[in-house]
């Protein structure tokens, strides 16, 4: 392998040409030759900008104010040739649509040797190898456009891989990828880190399974500072309900710890992943209700998910329902689907598994091959499919493609019954920009706004037309914490108003938080419907369909407990076991 | 779904230098544009069959249908050209109140529709037999095309695909906010409503790949290497030679026939001489 | 700005621009498609020369790109990827396309050069397009051999396409270009450094 390089940030700043302000202000930041740093921080805050600084790209290719100093080992970006940092460090990108360029994996290898005029006849063995590394190696021949979004982002890192790097950037490698295949990228990853020695940064939103790849953090603020660093330990014992507000996810084991603690159960340390959290748990039994206690029993009772029985009547159900596109792929398979009227529900699945094709026949996109659709009572037929729109809102999963105007207020109006007269309509347009929180935007062009207000606009648009059942697809993709919740927490307020809400996701845990009955989607067939609860009683089925169980449910199963998948299940199991937790204390900080 | 129709194979035609085969593929089209007689596209359209059914293995039942939905354009062209045939000409062979039927404007006319079918064809045969990555690796290295340009064209041919997925989302996303449903503007109107959301996320992702291409060097250095290389080999030139004697000899055997006429334009007039 | 740039005639280009000239002109190429479908539908009823009022939008390409990204070359490179697209999809016109589009382009790109590639107000965009008309014409001129039709209908397939030209590619790319500049996807190109000025 090549030489070891470490990087070394200096005083940088930058600042786009066009933009008023700058993005990075001031980011002194160390990274030793060979270690692995996981870079934190919100949406927007200058991640992705600190990265394609370390690349070079900036300021080489990207026009902007630069000042400061990046040092790749012995070469300081700014008077280091753009060809001689092309071979020193390597950046995966984390749209796997749009950072591959040929038509076929072997080409794609080649392209970054080609550019850098490397013979040839040396090119086959070394697009051999990276193929290798990724575990690709039987694709070579394949075209680009045939691979899974998985297989996408491991060409990409072969591509980088095969230029043998001495520094590699991984900018969000699996925000588009379902569970099965981040779970591969991250086993490639690990396997890298013994095969190849490189300096690796690493920028994340899902930390779950990421945290023991790496050996530092590094924490950006909003005003494009670096805020804090240090080991993962460290970071996260110090201040995990500041990096929450910061907007930065936070491994689950430590939000379940700092709740149990903040109940008075006397944890020790700070558990960075599932494993540790179950070690801590048992040694806190151990430590305080002796050495032979067993553990207590999950007895959570279920309580959101016995209001749905006051509602027997359904929103949609779909019996036998087929589909298969015109060029004879089979994208559903006799579905059967039930929809309780003011629920919740979620559509779990990997992708490809037909989600989408299902949600598209549910709001008459396209047409069912047979079987029966009802919605809201009334069967869905050929002639009143055009009808649905009025029962059915659907929020697509890039909220731009549904702009039609040039102004936030206007995509609000273009949703409003033309009938109303101008008064009512300003005045509903009024409420729909606070309730969602973008009154400050309305004259704004909403292809400009950030990802987490598109996301809004695009649900306000679906709400104005006032269907009585939304389908959201995948409300929380890509998103930083706090805008997740943003976005659930309006969604969840719409579910209070009375709206069914249909959820496609792969997100378990939000499934855990959120969801009353859930269905599993496997190869165009529903495998399962029922409670959340009932579901992660089956993990088998989970994996067969491409997804996890949600972290906490991990921890349960690990701990032979059942029914704990959120928080609050867990404090509840907690307050219910008194040797260790003060049971007044629970009830004063639960405002009992 | 396929990135293009691209019919991955391993044949005579496939393995051609895609330059050299583009060549003598204009030379056959190039020569059913040059005459008004019906027996030039004919013998020329029958010829992209033989050629595809020998050296490519495809049926030409397979290219047929691949045509017929052009059969529309080509029979619209043919009727346009023989009612408002305005050459040389004999008695009209028919007579529809004020509209007249020549028969040199039903051959005339017949002719281009003809050539349009000759041109669909051959293109249809190219694209099936040539992969894309080969056709700018040659672009390149015999067309001498600059190599920066000639990678737009790839990364065109990788977004085909995605902005195909891209215009059927956007249809289905608007028409769930009820965009059909609204009359003003139409056509106009629609095409501008799908137009910016298609470019914006084109755009886009078109951004983020510029930037993935410049991270791995991309026109970091003025001269690159190839992995694919596409040198000519002595079939290319066999070919191509091989397909100008053809064209040639064919013109010569329907002009021995007497089925050749009308040389562009000017022979046109001959035809007018001889009546 | 430093890099290594494609020399296309005066000036270098960038890889970002080359990237977003291919995706313009591929998202028009499959628009075209999808328009074609409907520009073969309405020939019955508007008849082969009343149809040329809907010719004008297939040269949109070299007047949107250019109006953007504002470099030599634009104009021909960005009709012939549109054209190549709508063959790599299957145009029954295919390579036939390939030609009409390098046509056109250089059609637009002798309107540009001759404002020295530093005018891109509304004018020359619409004389850009009539231009790419002409040169249409007579590249169909000897494809279609319109020599043969009678001399009322050639001059009536050159004259609709005119103000068609006019509004579907001149004003309409100007309409697109202004909008997408709007949006902010375009920050740092010529559209946006230059607004429509001079």
């Amino acid at each position: 392998m090549t030489a070891e390089y470490g990087i070394r940030v200096n005083a940088l700043r930058f600042r786009y040409m066009d933009s008023p302000t700058p993005v990075l202000n001031s980011v002194d930041m160390e990274i030793r030759p060979g270690e692995t740093v996981l870079l934190l921080g919100r949406s927007g805050c200058g991640k992705s900008t600190l990265a394609l600084c370390l690349d070079g790209l900036i300021p080489h290719e990207i026009p902007g104010d630069f000042d400061g100093e990046v040092w790749i080992g012995p070469y300081m970006t700014l008077h280091t040739s753009p060809d001689r940092l092309r071979q020193v460090v390597g950046i995966v990108f984390q749209d796997p649509e749009a950072q591959l360029v040929m038509p076929r994996v072997d080409e794609e290898v080649a392209f970054g040797l080609e550019n850098l005029a490397f013979p040839a006849t040396a090119m086959p063995a070394r697009i051999g190898n990276a193929l290798a590394l990724v575990g690709l190696s039987e694709k070579a021949k394949a075209w680009v456009e045939t691979l899974s979004g998985g297989q996408k982002q491991r060409l990409a890192l072969a591509a980088v891989l095969a230029m043998q790097p001495s520094v590699l950037i991984l900018d969000e490698p699996t925000a588009n990828l379902d569970p099965s295949a981040t779970l591969a990228f991250y086993r490639t990853m690990e396997h890298l880190r013994h095969s190849t020695k490189a300096t690796t940064l690493l920028i994340e939103h899902r930390i779950d399974a990421t945290l023991p790849l790496v050996d530092r953090v590094v924490v950006m603020g909003e005003d494009g500072r670096v805020i804090t660093a240090g080991s993962p330990r460290e970071i996260y014992a110090a201040s995990d309900a500041a990096l929450q507000r910061e907007g930065v996810w936070v491994p689950s084991s430590c939000r379940l710890a700092a709740a149990l603690r903040s109940i008075g159960w006397p944890l020790e340390g700070c558990p960075l992943t599932i494993a540790e959290m179950e070690q801590v748990i048992r040694s806190s039994l151990v430590l305080h209700a002796g050495a032979g206690a067993s553990l207590p029993i999950g007895t959570a009772a279920d309580t959101s998910h016995q209001a749905l029985s006051g509602h027997p009547d359904e929103a949609i159900s779909v019996e036998g329902v087929s589909f298969a596109y015109p060029d004879g792929t089979v994208a559903l398979r006799d579905v059967h689907l039930h929809v309780p009227r003011g629920s919740f529900f979620a559509l779990v699945g990997a992708n490809g598994s037909g989600k989408t094709t299902l949600a598209k026949i549910l709001t008459g996109l396209l047409p069912a091959r047979n079987g029966k659709i009802s919605i809201l009572g009334q069967e869905v037929t050929s002639r009143n499919r055009s009808q649905i729109s009025r029962w059915v809102g659907y929020v697509f999963q890039n909220p731009e493609h549904q702009f039609v105007a040039e102004r936030v207020s206007d995509e609000l109006a273009y949703s409003l019954d033309s009938q109303l007269e101008a008064m009512e309509r300003q005045r509903r347009i009024e409420k729909l920009l606070a309730q969602f929180g973008l009154s400050d935007e309305r004259g704004s062009n909403p292809f400009s706004l950030s990802q987490g207000q598109k996301r809004r606009l695009s649900i306000a648009t679906m709400v104005a037309m006032e269907q009585p059942i939304l389908i959201l697809d995948e409300p929380t993709f890509g998103q930083d914490y706090r805008s997740a919740q943003e976005v659930m927490s309006v969604i969840r307020s719409l579910q209070q108003a009375g709206t069914t809400i249909v959820c496609i996701t792969h997100d378990m845990q939000l499934v855990a938080d959120y969801a009353q009955e859930v269905a599993v989607i496997e190869q165009g067939q529903v495998t399962f419907q029922g409670s959340p609860r009932a579901l992660f009683r089956q993990p088998e089925l989970l994996e067969r369909a491409g997804l996890d169980l949600p972290p906490l449910a991990v921890l349960g199963a690990r701990l032979g407990l059942e029914g704990l998948y959120t928080v609050e299940d867990w404090l509840l199991w907690a307050s219910a076991y008194a040797p260790i937790v003060d049971k007044a204390h629970y009830c004063r900080t639960q405002g009992w | 779904m396929s990135v293009s129709l691209y019919q991955e194979n391993d044949t005579f035609l496939h393995r051609l230098n895609p330059v050299a085969k583009i060549a003598a593929f204009s030379c056959f089209i190039l020569a059913s544009t040059l005459y008004l007689d019906v027996a030039v596209p004919f013998a020329m359209l029958v010829l992209s069959w033989l050629i595809g059914w020998s050296l490519a293995h495809i049926s030409p039942l397979a290219l047929l249908r691949r045509l017929s939905p052009i059969l529309a354009a080509a029979v619209g062209l043919t009727i346009f050209n023989t009612l408002f045939y305005g050459g040389p000409r004999g008695d009209p062979i028919l007579a529809l109140g004020p509209i007249y039927i020549w028969r040199e404007g039903l051959e005339v006319g017949s002719s281009i529709g003809l050539r349009i079918l000759c041109v669909a064809s051959y293109s249809i045969l190219y694209v099936w037999t040539t992969d894309p990555g080969r056709l700018v690796a040659s672009l390149i290295q015999q067309a001498r095309m600059p190599y920066r340009l000639a990678y737009a064209i790839l990364a065109a041919y990788r977004f085909v695909p995605i902005l195909q997925r891209e215009l059927a989302n956007i249809q289905a996303a608007q028409q769930v906010r009820a965009v059909h449903l609204r009359g003003h503007g139409g056509l106009f109107r629609r095409i501008v409503s799908y137009s910016i959301p298609l470019l914006v996320s084109g755009i886009r992702q078109a951004e983020r790949l510029a930037i993935a291409m410049d991270a791995r060097g991309f026109g970091t250095l003025p001269e690159r290497t190839y992995y694919v290389r596409t040198p000519l080999r002595l079939a290319d030139y066999a070919f191509s030679i091989a397909s100008i004697v053809a064209c040639g000899l064919l013109l010569l055997a329907l002009g021995e026939l007497g089925l050749l006429h009308g040389f562009l334009i000017g022979v046109a007039e001959r035809v007018a001489g001889a009546q | 700005m430093a890099g290594e740039r494609m020399d296309l005639g005066l000036t270098r280009w960038t890889t970002r621009e080359i990237v977003i000239m291919a995706v313009i002109s591929v998202a028009l190429g499959l628009i075209f498609m999808a328009y074609g479908v409907l520009y073969l539908a309405l020939v019955p009823l508007l008849g082969q020369v009343g149809i040329m009022l809907l010719l004008g939008f297939y040269y949109l390409t070299g007047i949107l790109v250019p109006y953007i990204v504002r470099r030599p070359g634009a104009a021909l490179v960005s009709s012939f990827l549109a054209a190549f697209t709508e063959l790599l999809v299957g145009s029954p016109f295919g390579i036939a396309a390939v030609w009409a589009g390098l046509v056109q382009g250089a059609g637009a790109e002798v309107v540009f050069a001759l404002r020295r590639w530093r005018d891109y107000r509304l004018p020359v965009l619409m004389g850009a397009a009539v231009l790419s008309g002409v040169f249409a014409y007579v590249y169909e001129y000897f494809l279609l051999s319109y020599a043969v039709l009678d001399p009322a209908v050639q001059l009536g397939l050159f004259l609709v396409r005119i103000p068609s030209a006019i509004v579907l590619a001149g004003l309409l790319g100007k309409v697109l270009g202004d909008a997408l500049a709007r949006t902010g996807v375009l920050r740092g190109l010529a559209i946006t450094r230059e607004g429509t000025r001079v």
